[in-house]
């Protein structure tokens, strides 16, 4: 036997060395105390001096086997385990990654029992904390918008029928506010061996910001294309009232004083005439081809004007509450144009109110961020003059709401407004660059707000002033004008006219000031719309 | 299998590891033998892998 100590050590050497590796212990006889000392230490198992038959000893060597192999067996499992553990791990955490950087939320339904899972950010989209609400089809289905509910359903069952490829579709989902979230929602199933699915799980991305602003582009085109055609309408229809007005005037004048009847036949013509040509105006400024004088201006002025002339316009029953911020907002504009859209918009907000309420016209700053212009329906980020347009009045349901820009379009009885108030605001308004937007609840009240692109730095505000016409004289004058009718008015009324003026008359007006003005220093009459580089070069 | 196991019998006694290589020989193991632990354990470690009881 060899010495204890030796024997002990020669144990613990082989267990650091290799744990799995079976020690069996000859121990000599009457020293069993040594030998369960050593499988304390580690060893295995014993066999006591003398050495056994070998049977016995094949039996303890097998035993010994049979438990390394156990042993072994149990570290591999145990380290399988620990390894799957770890992948499910970083499984588990790519797949909350990628949803939390996604923002989406997920959802699984179980489509046997109708119980569903929906992950914390699926509850949050429709506004509610994961307590507040229960998971299943029943609950989601109650959510969905009436008139997409047929079509989700027919998307579903066409997907588990396996007539579409994927589950994916865009839909309005119930808030917890009582409005509608627009969610587009993408799905994948699991089916039983006889292809009928049983589980479909997926995401649902919350839209409703990307939908407004394609809903916004499409109104700004549509709005762009109406104001093309009324401006053209306009333009044209402009000059053909110029013709009737003026040779109106001319045959007028030609009629005798004493013929009643002629004279009130053609006073009726005139007065027609006028009241076509306000509504020509009209369609121009809201299509955007009216001649703007622009200055720097202070939006507090305007709104000060503006405050004094709705005094006289509203009743004693309507409230009016100005707010300005007190900042300087400094803002390029032609002040009677701006002060026309907010006289609209204040008139509008009266008719709204008939049995009173509150009027409130506020002023402030905003800074629009890079990225979010498209949202406000302006061009480019910066600083901006908020100015909003508020009533306590009836509102408007969200059909007029899209419509509410469009010349034409009113809901007032026929008779009671034009239908231009609104687009007039809005075409002056684009016009200086800014946008008008709106938005109202029924019974609460309607607001518009409109944001102007502030001066940055000052420049002092200056009183705007018309130029005066000039009223007679012997000059000659130039008259360039594309539309023949037009032309031949102004002629006659030179010619034929009062003053006797001498009068020319050029197709180009751009060649006529190169080659004459020389020898014709004259004022200049131009059509201001038609040919607008001649005009401005005029 | 445990027949091609190897055992590594270690005694100071040579006629215990002489009874025992017999024995185990007889049953079918490849025997290695030392006279003592250092020895043992140098013999363990020249060869490690072969210890492992699956060797084949």
């Amino acid at each position: 036997m060899m010495p204890v100590m030796d024997g002990l050590s020669m144990i613990s050497g082989l267990r650091e060395r290799s744990p799995e590796t079976p020690v069996i212990v000859i121990s000599g006889a009457g020293t069993v105390r040594e030998a369960v000392n050593s499988l304390r230490l580690g060893a295995w198992d014993y066999v006591m001096k003398p050495v056994p038959d070998a049977e016995g000893l094949d039996i303890t060597i097998k035993r010994v086997l049979e438990k390394a192999r156990l042993v072994r067996d149990n570290r591999l499992h145990r380290e399988h385990l620990e390894k799957t553990a770890e992948e499910l791990r970083i499984s588990e955490e790519r797949y909350v990654l990628a949803v939390q950087g996604s923002n989406d939320g997920i959802w699984d339904l179980d489509i046997l029992t109708g119980e569903a899972y929906h992950s914390s950010r699926w509850n949050r989209i429709i506004g509610y904390e994961d307590n507040e609400i229960t998971s299943n089809f029943k609950e989601w289905e109650s959510r969905i918008h009436p008139d997409d509910y047929q079509r989700v359903m027919e998307t579903g069952k066409a997907y588990g029928e396996g007539r579409r490829p994927l589950y994916e579709i865009e839909y309005r989902i119930r808030h917890k506010d009582g409005g509608y979230r627009w969610v587009l929602s993408r799905g994948a199933c699991l089916r039983d061996s006889h292809g009928k699915p049983y589980r479909i799980a997926g995401s649902l991305t919350d839209t409703t910001d990307r939908k407004k602003l394609e809903q916004q582009l499409l109104q700004s085109q549509k709005m762009e294309s109406i104001g093309l055609l009324a401006g053209g309408v306009a333009h044209e229809f402009n000059n053909l009232l110029t013709a009737i007005s003026g040779y109106g005037q001319i045959l007028q004048e030609s009629i005798p004083p004493d013929d009643e009847l002629s004279q009130e036949s053609i006073g009726n013509v005139m007065k027609a005439t006028e009241r076509a040509a306000e509504l020509t105006r009209s369609l121009l400024s809201y299509s955007r081809k009216q001649t703007m004088k622009p200055e720097p201006v202070r939006v507090g002025a305007i709104i000060g004007n503006v405050g004094k002339l709705i005094q006289r316009v509203v009743g004693e029953d309507i409230e009016i509450s100005i707010n300005l911020s007190g900042e300087d907002l400094l803002v390029y504009a032609d002040a009677g144009q701006m002060e026309q859209a907010l006289m609209n918009l204040a008139t509008n907000a009266r008719d709204a109110m008939p049995r009173g309420g509150c009027l409130s016209i506020s002023a402030g700053k905003v800074t629009v961020d890079e990225g979010s212009g498209a949202r406000y329906d302006l061009a480019a980020p910066g600083k901006y003059a908020l100015v909003s347009v508020a009533d306590t009045g009836r509102g408007i349901d969200s059909e007029s709401l899209e419509r509410i820009f469009e010349p034409f379009y009113s809901t007032k009885k026929v008779g009671e407004g034009t239908g231009l108030g609104l687009s007039i605001a809005y075409g002056i308004i684009k016009q200086h660059n800014g946008s008008i937007m709106v938005s109202s609840e029924r019974g609460r009240g309607t607001i518009f707000t409109i944001y102007l692109p502030l001066i940055e730095g000052h420049g002092a505000g200056k009183e705007s002033k018309t130029p005066a016409f000039p009223v007679a004289g012997t000059k000659t004058v130039l008259v360039a004008e594309d539309e023949a009718i037009v032309r031949s008015v102004v002629q006659n009324a030179g010619t034929g006219g009062i003053h006797g003026n001498s009068c020319r008359r050029w197709r180009r007006g751009c060649g006529a000031l190169q080659g004459t003005w020389r020898h014709f220093p004259c004022p200049v009459g131009c059509d201001n719309a038609g040919e607008e580089r001649q005009g401005n070069a005029a | 299998m445990g027949h091609a196991v190897k055992v590594l019998i270690v005694d100071d006694e040579e006629l215990i590891r002489l009874n025992l290589r017999a024995v185990l020989e007889d049953l079918g193991y490849r025997v290695v033998e030392a006279a003592n632990g250092r020895e043992g354990l140098d013999l363990f470690d020249s060869d490690s892998p072969a210890w492992s009881w699956w060797t084949s």
